[in-house]
């Protein structure tokens, strides 16, 4: 990591002087600098505040410094300072705690990160300064996406990239948290272990293009489904976001009973891998002994190395894993229904036709006396059909696959495979070649 | 490879809450019907609309499709009132061909299932075991490639089922079409011939009386 160039200077909190809803519900973050143009808190707001910051770290020099600079990435420096008006805010519930008790201890050269990620050379989601000038980053943004609400909270939590300046970290640490500890009751206890932990681990050089997408050191497993609830993101546009930063994997032949946590967690034990996934077969089309996920993970790196894992070989359940990277190509739904019929008529006025339109909101039986009637029961017709060939190619899809989980699990006892064997449930005895053709010798 | 150090998580629920949690979900698959085959243009507001004659709509999830590499049509999981409204739908969409937003293709409605809802909880008990086989492990190994080719070439398979739904589908509405143009034209040569006059010239002509054939027409 570099430092920054352009003579950037990077405060404890940015957003600050305020209340800053990036971090994860509403917190209140207070600047104590003696500057004077900073109005000073009064011992009220010092005691409802959730973060303070009096110093500023310059990236280009390193250094921290006590002296507001006139202007931080293009922003007035004044933005960072307390309102002029005392604000009163009462937001302590839980989860806000919960943050703070980590943030507190390592609260220092943060925002250096976000600074840098405007240089960066990807710089996918780098906040354009003017997200700075809000006061409230988060609810500004205007992409939701996890990453974008990691990029702005990266503002007021400490990166990973602390960790590469420990020597600064730790004093600058030391010096903070005594003032912290004093405004702050004592009910919070410091958590530093499990962090700093994470910090370390987490900061892999190469994974700093893909930064936006990770979710930060403060990604503890289990608090996921909280912040995905913090921002309502839908989830396609997680996954378009994903798959524009390579950390979105497809993963096929799963139990189609898995849930989302199932997955996840199987995830997080076999591959010591975060991520956030999805099942996603479609009920009427998709092969029910072949579910279907897509998992989105923190960086692209944590993705590759996912496929390359899991297509190595793991076998859940006795049906091996495959998956792939990125969003599959699906075409845009059209703008009707096939099978749904007008008649073309020249000759009818505007007003049938609007009566047309509106006609898509209506609903009825088919009658039997109506020509509408004889066709309807063509579709059912075919619909049956369909219905049949579906049923049994999705069962002698299962039967063959049943079949292969037999094999694998006896195959241990070291006898030569000539492809499937197995049981099925009416005690035949089949075996089945490689593409799940009977086998002649069966 | 970035390894993430996760802190082992908090056990938010326990067994019991889960098990509780799962049991909710079960109640409301079964309250829950999944239709298909619908119009694009179909929308929550369309859909509670159709059903208001028998249930209740709660809530409307159209479902996305993100796996199949057609244009395939919309479908919704459509949540009512309870189990009994939800037998009450299915029953009317399945006695009658049910047409919503459109002629003549009609809607198909079965019960909801568990795997089709995209937020569920994980059911209880159920077993996530894994292991990785290596190519040190020789004919396993081997079987596991068997299986995955086995998997891979089944899902070509049924891609190649939906697509030939599909084109079943096109030619079936191809030939509707036809048949619709085919007697509309009919019909409008019909009237035609009633309007413009044509009709009882050539009765004059031929000096039959309209009045007996067709009674309706003759002033």
């Amino acid at each position: 990591m570099k430092d920054g160039r352009d003579g950037k200077v990077a405060t404890d909190a940015v957003g600050a002087g305020g209340v800053d809803e990036a971090i994860g519900g509403k917190c209140t973050v207070l600047c104590i600098s003696k500057d004077e143009r900073n109005r000073q808190p009064s011992p009220r707001e010092l005691a409802m505040a959730d973060y303070i910051f009096y110093r500023f770290f310059d990236v280009n020099s390193c250094t921290l410094s006590e002296q507001l600079p006139e202007k931080i990435a293009g922003v007035e420096g004044n933005l960072l300072l307390n309102s002029k008006v005392e604000q009163v805010t009462s937001c302590s519930d839980q989860e806000v705690h919960g943050v703070d008790q980590k943030m507190l201890n390592v609260p220092v050269p943060l925002p250096q990160s976000t600074v840098m990620e405007d240089e960066s050379p990807v710089a996918a989601v780098s906040l354009p300064p003017s997200v700075f000038k809000e006061e409230n980053v988060a609810s500004a943004i205007p992409f939701p996406q996890p990453v974008v609400k990691e990029e702005s909270a990266a503002a007021a939590i400490p990166p990973p990239h602390v960790a590469l300046k420990e020597e600064s970290v730790s004093k600058s640490t030391e010096n903070i948290t005594k003032p912290a500890q004093k405004v702050l009751p004592g009910e919070r206890p410091p958590k530093r272990v499990k962090f700093s932990e994470n910090v370390t681990v987490q900061n892999v050089p190469l994974d700093v293009p893909e930064r936006p997408s990770r979710t930060g050191p403060l990604e503890l497993a289990g608090r996921q489904a909280d912040r995905s609830k913090w921002f309502k993101i839908p989830w396609d546009t997680r996954l378009r976001n994903a798959d524009e930063q390579g950390t979105l994997v497809y993963i096929q032949n799963l139990d189609i009973q898995f849930a989302a946590a199932d997955i996840e967690e199987l995830i997080r034990d076999a591959l010591q891998l975060n991520c956030i996934a999805k099942p996603i077969n479609h009920p009427t089309y998709d092969d029910p002994n072949n579910g279907k996920a897509y998992a989105i993970f923190k960086t692209k790196s944590a993705a590759d190395s996912a496929i390359s894992k899991i297509n190595s070989g793991l076998v859940v359940g006795g049906r091996p894993l495959y998956c792939s990277k990125g969003l599959l190509k699906v075409p845009k739904p059209s703008e009707t229904l096939l099978g749904h019929l007008t008649i073309n008529n020249i000759r009818m006025g505007i007003r049938q036709r609007e009566e047309q339109k509106k006609a898509v909101s209506t609903s009825h039986c088919s009658q039997p006396n109506t020509m509408e009637y004889d066709l309807a029961l063509d579709w059912m017709l075919v619909r049956a059909k369909q219905e049949t060939k579906f049923r049994t190619l999705h069962k002698l899809l299962n039967a063959a696959t049943g079949l292969g989980r037999l094999k694998i699990d006896t195959a241990n006892s070291g006898d030569r495979l000539v492809g499937i064997v197995g049981i099925a449930k009416d005690d035949h005895v089949f075996v089945l070649d490689a593409l799940g053709e009977p086998y002649a010798g069966s | 490879m970035s390894q993430v150090g996760s802190a082992p998580a908090p056990m938010v629920t326990s067994h019991e809450d889960a098990k509780k949690a799962y049991a909710d979900f079960e109640k409301k698959v079964k309250r829950t019907i999944y239709i298909d085959h619908l119009s694009p243009q179909v929308t929550s507001s369309v859909l509670k609309a159709a059903l208001a004659q028998c249930a209740n709509v709660v809530d409307v999830e159209f479902i996305v499709n993100y796996t199949i590499p057609y244009d395939i049509p919309s479908a919704a999981l459509v949540e009512l009132d309870d189990e009994i409204q939800a037998k009450a739908a299915l029953d009317l969409m399945n006695d009658f061909p049910f047409i919503i937003g459109g002629m003549p293709r009609p809607v198909r409605a079965t019960c909801a299932k568990p795997d089709m809802f995209r937020e569920r909880p994980p059911r209880p008990d159920i077993k996530k075991e894994f292991r990785w086989v290596k190519q040190e492990d020789g004919t396993e190994y081997e079987g596991m490639k068997k299986l995955r080719i086995l998997a891979k070439r089944q899902e070509a398979e049924n891609m190649a089922l939906i697509k030939n739904q599909l084109e079943e589908e096109k030619e079936l509405a191809k030939q509707q079409q036809e048949l619709l143009d085919g007697n509309y034209k009919k019909y409008d040569m019909l009237e035609n011939v009633v309007q413009n006059g044509n009709m009882k010239s050539l009765a004059q002509h031929y000096g039959v009386s309209l009045a007996d054939e067709f009674g309706q027409f003759n002033p």
